[in-house]
């Protein structure tokens, strides 16, 4: 796993910089207009379409097969996929929260910072649905598995659209006094639960399907 | 204890299968695997290495079952896959790095100097370097953790003859330790003939023969004489007829008497052999 980690990062600092520059800015207008949840939902988008680059990469330099004749499982190489995803969604996480929080010093407004928690679980409902386009990547192949791509971004672009509101109610400080009671608030939680059901189950399938892949 | 030991294997693809494949290498052994394009060669190795599944039989490395706990028998073996596939965006160096994070044996020491030794430099990526030192690296990275096995799928193609010969004698001696062994396939007959001790002949999907090249030597000849006197062998291999004569390779001794007859090589009896199956050769 480490070995495999060191190698995506590697790859991440050397060819990616545009994906971060790209992310960078959508943080600075997402920290700008705070409880915008398009922007977070691009931010994201650009997260995992690294992710997605990064296995394309592999399957393109014939990583997949050179690997597989190394002691590196293949639920290892899954599952190496999947924590890159997570730690890359909590980076992003994490950059929000100090842009924010950079926002609010400089701007006196700290309203933004009640985002985060909202972001944070659209993120995790996120991980969920894209996790699955990773799981069709490892059993089609990264041409193929793009569209699912296509089909998982889809839908978490209507996901982040139905739930831009709560998150903007959140970010304006409505929801903020009742949010714990709030059914939106309730809504999003089980969005969250199933998310993490979603995540697990497309690992699973992920681990099963690239086990059965034959590496020609 | 044999380093591989192969029984009744089969595979199927549409168009294409192994059929019923036999095949052992014995520990301190080099065994060359020879077959024209497509006869299975690497699909042989990909079964062996677990990485395509099998439809029957058995496999089994250092001892083990291939399927069954081969992750750590992975770290005692070396592979040169017919394209290495490492990120360009990597260093040699960096490369090393991966490695050592992946083996548990990885020898640092034991790299660098594989690398000096194959005139590789720790700073390029892997996209600069050429075919056949991206090959070089594959072969430093195969033998830096040291395997008991090494497994070559055409790894001294791309190389150029004088550094072919390091290669084949870096391989050479490797196998001096009698618990190391080699299983290379090779289109270039005349390295595995200068190198192994066993040569398996593969053709669309099956052994021809699997014997020691000693014993191939000794065993067969190869016959020459006008058309006539050719055709009339019975029981040739493989026979192959020019405007000036013809050339027969058989069994030592049932080489017709009075019939010129010399020593062959391993190039010529594969030749002749697969075109044997095939009906006769004609220039």
């Amino acid at each position: 796993m480490k070995a495999l980690l060191y190698k995506d990062f590697c790859l991440l600092k050397k060819m990616y910089l545009f994906y971060g520059v790209l992310i960078g800015i959508i943080t600075v207008v997402g920290g700008v207009y705070y409880g915008n949840s398009s922007m977070f939902f691009f931010q994201l988008l650009l997260t995992l379409s690294s992710v997605l680059s990064l296995i394309a990469l592999d399957d393109k330099n014939r990583w997949f097969q050179y690997s597989d004749s190394m002691p590196i499982g293949r639920k290892t190489t899954v599952t190496e996929k999947y924590v890159m995803m997570i730690i890359l969604f909590l980076g992003v996480a994490v950059i929000d929260f100090l842009s924010l929080l950079i926002h609010g010093i400089i701007f006196g407004d700290y309203s933004g910072l009640s985002t985060v928690w909202g972001a944070l679980l659209l993120f995790w409902i996120f991980c969920g649905l894209f996790s699955w386009s990773m799981a069709f990547m490892f059993k089609l192949g990264p041409e193929k598995g793009r569209i699912a791509f296509m089909i998982f971004g889809g839908v978490c672009g209507a996901v982040a659209a139905i739930f831009a509101g709560f998150i903007k109610d959140v970010g304006s400080g409505n929801a903020a006094a009742n949010a714990n009671s709030s059914k939106a608030l309730i809504a999003v939680l089980a969005a969250a639960a199933i998310s993490t059901g979603l995540l697990v189950l497309s690992w699973f399938a992920a681990v099963r399907w690239y086990g059965k892949r034959e590496l020609g | 204890m044999n380093a591989i030991e192969i029984k009744n294997l089969t595979k199927t693809y549409d168009g294409f299968s192994i059929n019923d494949l036999n095949l052992v290498l014995p520990s301190g052994c080099i065994m060359g695997l020879i077959g024209e394009n497509g006869a299975g060669k690497s699909t042989t190795i990909k079964l062996i290495l677990n990485m395509i599944k099998r439809d029957g039989g058995e496999i089994k490395v250092l001892g083990r079952d291939n399927r069954d706990g081969f992750g750590e028998v992975k770290e005692d073996i070396g592979v040169v896959p017919d394209e290495v596939g490492l990120p360009g965006y990597l260093t040699v160096k960096q490369i090393g790095k991966l490695m050592s994070l992946t083996y548990k044996n990885w020898d640092s020491n034991a790299y660098e100097g594989y690398l000096n030794m194959l005139g590789l430099t720790e700073k390029k990526k892997f996209m600069e370097l050429s075919k056949g030192m991206k090959m070089k690296l594959g072969i430093a990275i195969a033998m830096s953790h040291h395997p008991r096995l090494l497994i070559l799928d055409e790894a001294t193609s791309g190389l150029d003859p004088v550094v072919r010969d390091e290669v084949i004698d870096m391989f050479s001696e490797f196998t001096r330790d009698e618990n190391h062994s080699v299983l290379i396939s090779s289109h270039i007959v005349s390295d595995l003939e200068k190198l192994c001790d066993y040569i398996a002949f593969l053709h669309n999907g099956s052994l021809l023969l699997c014997e020691e090249k000693d014993a191939l030597k000794d065993e067969y000849r190869i016959v020459r004489g006008t058309r006539k006197e050719i055709e009339e062998i019975v029981g040739a291999v493989g026979k192959k007829f020019t405007p000036y004569g013809g050339e027969a390779i058989m069994k030592k001794d049932s080489v017709p008497e009075g019939l010129e007859s010399g020593p062959v090589d391993i190039e010529q009896l594969f030749i002749f052999t697969v075109k044997g199956r095939e009906g006769e050769l004609k220039m």
